[in-house]
C-alpha cells in the first residue's frame, strides 16, 4: 500500500508537471502569435499598385515582390492601381519608401499620379508596360516586341498553311494592350508572308468568362480563324472549353498565356497548342529590388528587361 | 546544516504535518493562480484583437469632431474655432503611434499608411490655417479640397482595414478558440493531477502518521489477549510517534514485568497456603499423634510394670535367662517409648538395634546370623531419623524368611543372615539393611519407593518399611536419593540403603 502510495504520488507529480508545462508552452505560444512582436522590424516600406485581377500573372508579380522584399528586409503593401479607389492618388500621403506601379491603360492620368509621388521624392518604378515621359521612369517587364515576335513564330510552327489569326487583348492584362503596337509589329514581323489575312484584334473586359462568348461571336463572324492568341490566362482557360465544347480542338489553335495549371493540363490534353509565359516573379522580384536599390544608392537601372517564356507539349 | 534541517523534518511529526499542509496548500494555490493568470492571459490576447479596432475607431470619431471646428475657422476665423482645433490636432498628433514598426502583414502596413494619411490631413489642416492667416483664398480653398478627398479616402481605409482585421479576426479567431480551448483543457488535467497528487502527499503525510497508531493498536489487542512475547514495534523515524512507540514498548516490557512479578508473588502465595494447610495438617496430625500417645501412655507403664514384676518374678525363680530377656525387652520398649526426638544421634539408633538384636538372638539362636558393622567414629558424629534401623530389620525377620520351612532358627539346613552397616561415603552417610533371603519383586519395590502425600502417608498408619521410607522421604524432600532397594543376584536378598546427606538437614519444621 506505502509502495503503491509512493509510485502515485511520483506518477502524478510527472503528469501535473507535464500538464504545467503543456499549458505553460501553448499559453505562450498563442500569447506570442497574437502579439505581432515577435519579428524584427523590416528597412523600408514599399507599395505595389496592381490591377484587382489576381490570375497567375499578378499572383507571380506579388509573389516575386514579396520574395524579394524578404530578402533585402523590406515590406511590400498591395494596392488596387483602379482609379475609382484613389489609391495611387493618395500614395503620396501614404509615407511609403517606393511604390511599384503597373499604370492604367490612361497614360495621360498615370503619368500624372507618377509625378505626384515624384514631387515627394518617392522612388516609383513601373512594371509591365511603360508610360512614356520626358523623364521616364526604371521600367521592369517583358519587351513587348518580343513577346509578339515569338507568338508569331510559335503560330508559324504549329501550322503550315496560311494563318487567320485573332489577337485578344484585355483590361485584365493592361500591360500587354497598353503595348498593343509593339506586340502586333513583332507578330508581323515573324510571320510576314504567311498571314492570310491581317491580325483581328479583340478585347476582352475583366469578365474572367468574357473569353466564352468572345469566341462564339468569333467563329459566326469569322468561321476561318484558325489560330487565337490570347494575352490572359483566364481567358485562356475559358476560351480552351468553349473550344472543346464547340468539337473545335485541332481545327483550331490556342497560344495561351501563362502557367496556371489548368492552361498546363489543357497543353499536355493537346487543346492548347503553346502558352507564353512573361516571367511575373521576376518582374515583381526585380521591381522590388530596383527601388531598394534607389533607396540604398540612388541608382537603379533604367529599364530591366525580364524576358519570356514558352511553353509546349514538349517542354512538359 | 541543511542536512540537519532535513533531519528535523524528518524526525518531526509535527514539522512534517505543518509542511505537508503547506504544501499541498502552496501547490493548489499555485496552480489555481496560473490558472487564473492564464485564463487572465487569454482574455487579453482576445482582447488585444479589438483593442486596435477601438483605437481606430476613436481617431475616425476625433477626424469626424475636427472637421466643424476646421470648417468654422475656415469661414469665420473664429478663435475659438482656432483653439478648439489646435487642441483637436494635438490630441489627435498625441493619439498617433509616434513609431510604428514596418513589418510583412498586409493589414499592418495598411494601418501604418493610415497613420501616415491622418498626420498628412493634420499638416494641410495646419497649411490651410496658415493660408487662410494669409487671406491666400485659393490656395486655402485648394488645400481644402483635398483634405476633404484626403479624409474621404482615410475614412475608405479605416472602413477597409476594419473589414480585412475583421476578417483576419475571424479566421484568427477560430484558431484562437481551437488553442485557448487547448490551455484550457491542459490547465484542467493540471488541475486534476495536482488535486490527486495533494491528496496523495496528504495521504502519505497521514499514513506516517496512522501506521504506527494501527501497529500500536494491534499491539494492544495482542497485549490484551495476553501476548506479552510479541516482538517491540519498530520506529517509524518520526520523533513524536517514536516517543509514543518507545512509551508503549516500554509500557508493554513494564506490564510484563508486573504480570510476571504478580504471577510469581500469586505462586509464592500458592505455595505459602500449600505449606500452611501442610502445617495444619502436620499440626492435627501432631495432636492426633500427641492424643494417640496420651492413650498409649498407659499401656506402656502397665507394660514397663507387667515386665519388671516378670522379670523379678524369673530372678526369684532362678530363671536367670528369662529374666535377662525380660530385662533387654524392658530396655527395648523404654527405648522406643521414652525418646520424644524426632532426629537422634546414630548412637542412639544402634543402642536400640542392640536391643532388638539379643531378643532376635534368643528367638533364633541357630539359623539367624546378624551382624552390625559400623565404624566407630560415626554413631556420635551424626544424626539420622528415629527408628529407622530397627523396623527395617524387623522387615526382613517377617518378610525376607517368609518362604523358609520355618522361621529362621527352625531350619538347620540354611543360615539365614541380616547384616546391618553404618559408612561414610563421600559426603552421605550410608545405612545399610542386607538379608539373603527371597528376595523382593520389581513391582513391590517400585511401590514402596514411590513417595505419598503426607496425609495419606499420616492417617493411614504405614507400620514396618514403608513407613520408614515415607519418613524419610518426609524428612528428606528435595533428595530422591536418600532411600534405595537392592536385589541380590537370581533374585535372592534384598538390601535397603539409607543414604542421609550429611551437609542437609532434615524437615523437621511443621
Amino acid at each position: 500500500m506505502k509502495h503503491f502510495l509512493k509510485i502515485g504520488i511520483v506518477f502524478f507529480g510527472l503528469l501535473s508537471l507535464m500538464a504545467f508545462l503543456v499549458s505553460l508552452y501553448l499559453a505562450r505560444d498563442l500569447y506570442k502569435s497574437t502579439s505581432g512582436d515577435a519579428v524584427s522590424p523590416r528597412n523600408y516600406h514599399f507599395s505595389l499598385y496592381l490591377p484587382d485581377n489576381r490570375n497567375s500573372f499578378f499572383t507571380g508579380i506579388i509573389q516575386g515582390a514579396e520574395q524579394a522584399a524578404a530578402e533585402l528586409n523590406a515590406a511590400v503593401s498591395i494596392h488596387s492601381i483602379d482609379p475609382a479607389k484613389n489609391e495611387l492618388e493618395m500614395a503620396s500621403y501614404t509615407g511609403i519608401d517606393g511604390a511599384i506601379v503597373c499604370p492604367y491603360l490612361e497614360d495621360a492620368l498615370a503619368r500624372r499620379q507618377l509625378d505626384k509621388l515624384g514631387n515627394r521624392q518617392i522612388p516609383t518604378v513601373i512594371i509591365n508596360h511603360d508610360v512614356p515621359n520626358d523623364q521616364p521612369w526604371p521600367f521592369i517587364g517583358s519587351n513587348n516586341f518580343d513577346v509578339g515576335r515569338r507568338i508569331g513564330l510559335m503560330a508559324g510552327s504549329i501550322s503550315e498553311g496560311p494563318l487567320r489569326l485573332a489577337l485578344v487583348y484585355s483590361d485584365k492584362a493592361p500591360g500587354i494592350y497598353g503595348e498593343r503596337e509593339l506586340v502586333e509589329m513583332g507578330l508581323n514581323a515573324a510571320l510576314g508572308e504567311r498571314l492570310a489575312a491581317p491580325v483581328l484584334g479583340l478585347r476582352t473586359n475583366l469578365n474572367p468568362l468574357d473569353a466564352e462568348e468572345l469566341l462564339y461571336r468569333l467563329f459566326r463572324a469569322n468561321p476561318d480563324i484558325n489560330t487565337i492568341v490570347f494575352t490572359d490566362p483566364n481567358d485562356t482557360l475559358a476560351a480552351a472549353q468553349t473550344l472543346v465544347d464547340m468539337n473545335l480542338v485541332g481545327q483550331v489553335h490556342i497560344i495561351g498565356f501563362g502557367d496556371d495549371p489548368g492552361i498546363l493540363e489543357n497543353i499536355r490534353k493537346g487543346v492548347i497548342a503553346c502558352s507564353v509565359l512573361t516571367n511575373p516573379e521576376r518582374i515583381g522580384y526585380e521591381a522590388v529590388r530596383s527601388l531598394w536599390s534607389l533607396q540604398q544608392t540612388g541608382y537603379t537601372p533604367a529599364s530591366i528587361d525580364t524576358g519570356i517564356k514558352i511553353i509546349d507539349g514538349s517542354s512538359l | 546544516m541543511t542536512l540537519s534541517l532535513i533531519r528535523r523534518i524528518r524526525n518531526s511529526i509535527s514539522l512534517q504535518m505543518l509542511l505537508s499542509s503547506l504544501g499541498v496548500f502552496f501547490i493548489l494555490v499555485l496552480s489555481t493562480a496560473y490558472i487564473l493568470f492564464s485564463s487572465m492571459r487569454l482574455q487579453t490576447v482576445s482582447d488585444r484583437s479589438f483593442e486596435r479596432e477601438r483605437f481606430i475607431t476613436s481617431i475616425r470619431k476625433g477626424l469626424e469632431d475636427y472637421q466643424g471646428p476646421l470648417l468654422n475657422y475656415l469661414s469665420t476665423r473664429s478663435s475659438n474655432a482656432l483653439s478648439q482645433i489646435l487642441i483637436d490636432t494635438q490630441a489627435l498628433r498625441w493619439q498617433l503611434p509616434t513609431y510604428m514598426p514596418i513589418n510583412a502583414d498586409q493589414t499592418d502596413l495598411k494601418e501604418r499608411e493610415l497613420y501616415s494619411l491622418i498626420r498628412s490631413y493634420l499638416d494641410l489642416a495646419d497649411q490651410a490655417m496658415e493660408e487662410k492667416r494669409g487671406r491666400n483664398i485659393s490656395a486655402y480653398t485648394r488645400i481644402y479640397d483635398e483634405m476633404a478627398g484626403l479624409l474621404e479616402y482615410i475614412n475608405s481605409e479605416i472602413g477597409k482595414i476594419s473589414l480585412e482585421r475583421s476578417r483576419n479576426q475571424m479566421d484568427a479567431y477560430g484558431i484562437f478558440i481551437a488553442d485557448a480551448w487547448s490551455v484550457q483543457l491542459w490547465n484542467f488535467l493540471f488541475i486534476i493531477f495536482v488535486s490527486i497528487f495533494a491528496t496523495l502527499m496528504l495521504l502519505n503525510a497521514i499514513g506516517r502518521i496512522t501506521s504506527p497508531l494501527v501497529r500500536l493498536s494491534a499491539m494492544a489487542v495482542e497485549i490484551s489477549a495476553g501476548n506479552f512475547d510479541s516482538n517491540d514495534i519498530e520506529t517509524s523515524s518520526v520523533q513524536e510517534m517514536d516517543q509514543l512507540v518507545q512509551a508503549f514498548n516500554r509500557m508493554k516490557r513494564d506490564i510484563h514485568q508486573y504480570i510476571e512479578e504478580i504471577r510469581r508473588q500469586e505462586n509464592i502465595k500458592q505455595e505459602f497456603m500449600q505449606e500452611r494447610m501442610r502445617n495444619m495438617k502436620m499440626e492435627g496430625l501432631v495432636r492426633h499423634m500427641e492424643i494417640y500417645a496420651l492413650q498409649a501412655q498407659m499401656n506402656p507403664h502397665f507394660l514397663f510394670n507387667t515386665l519388671n514384676t516378670g522379670m523379678q518374678l524369673a530372678i526369684v525363680e532362678g530363671a536367670d535367662r528369662t529374666g535377662e530377656y525380660m530385662e533387654y525387652l524392658a530396655k527395648l520398649f523404654r527405648h522406643i517409648i521414652r525418646n520424644k526426638d524426632i532426629i537422634v544421634p546414630l548412637r542412639h539408633e544402634i543402642e536400640g538395634l542392640n536391643y532388638y538384636f539379643y531378643l532376635l538372638k534368643v528367638r533364633f539362636p541357630k539359623n539367624l546370623d546378624l551382624i552390625l558393622d559400623c565404624d566407630d567414629a560415626l554413631p556420635d558424629r551424626y544424626q539420622v531419623p528415629v527408628s529407622i534401623l530397627q523396623p527395617l530389620v524387623e522387615n526382613c525377620v517377617i518378610h525376607a524368611f517368609k518362604d523358609s520351612p520355618a522361621y529362621p532358627g527352625e531350619s538347620p539346613s540354611r543360615q539365614s543372615r541380616i547384616r546391618v552397616s553404618a559408612a561414610l561415603e563421600e559426603d552421605r552417610l550410608v545405612l545399610r539393611v542386607q538379608d539373603n533371603g527371597s528376595g523382593m519383586a520389581s513391582e513391590t519395590r517400585e511401590n514402596l519407593l514411590h513417595p505419598q502425600s503426607i496425609d495419606k502417608s499420616s492417617l493411614s498408619r504405614v507400620m514396618g518399611l514403608e513407613n520408614v521410607i515415607q519418613r524419610l522421604y518426609f524428612f528428606y524432600p528435595d533428595d530422591p536419593l536418600v532411600v534405595d532397594i537392592e536385589s541380590g543376584k537370581n533374585g535372592e536378598g534384598t538390601a535397603i540403603i539409607i543414604r542421609i546427606d550429611t551437609g542437609r538437614k532434615p524437615c523437621i519444621e511443621f
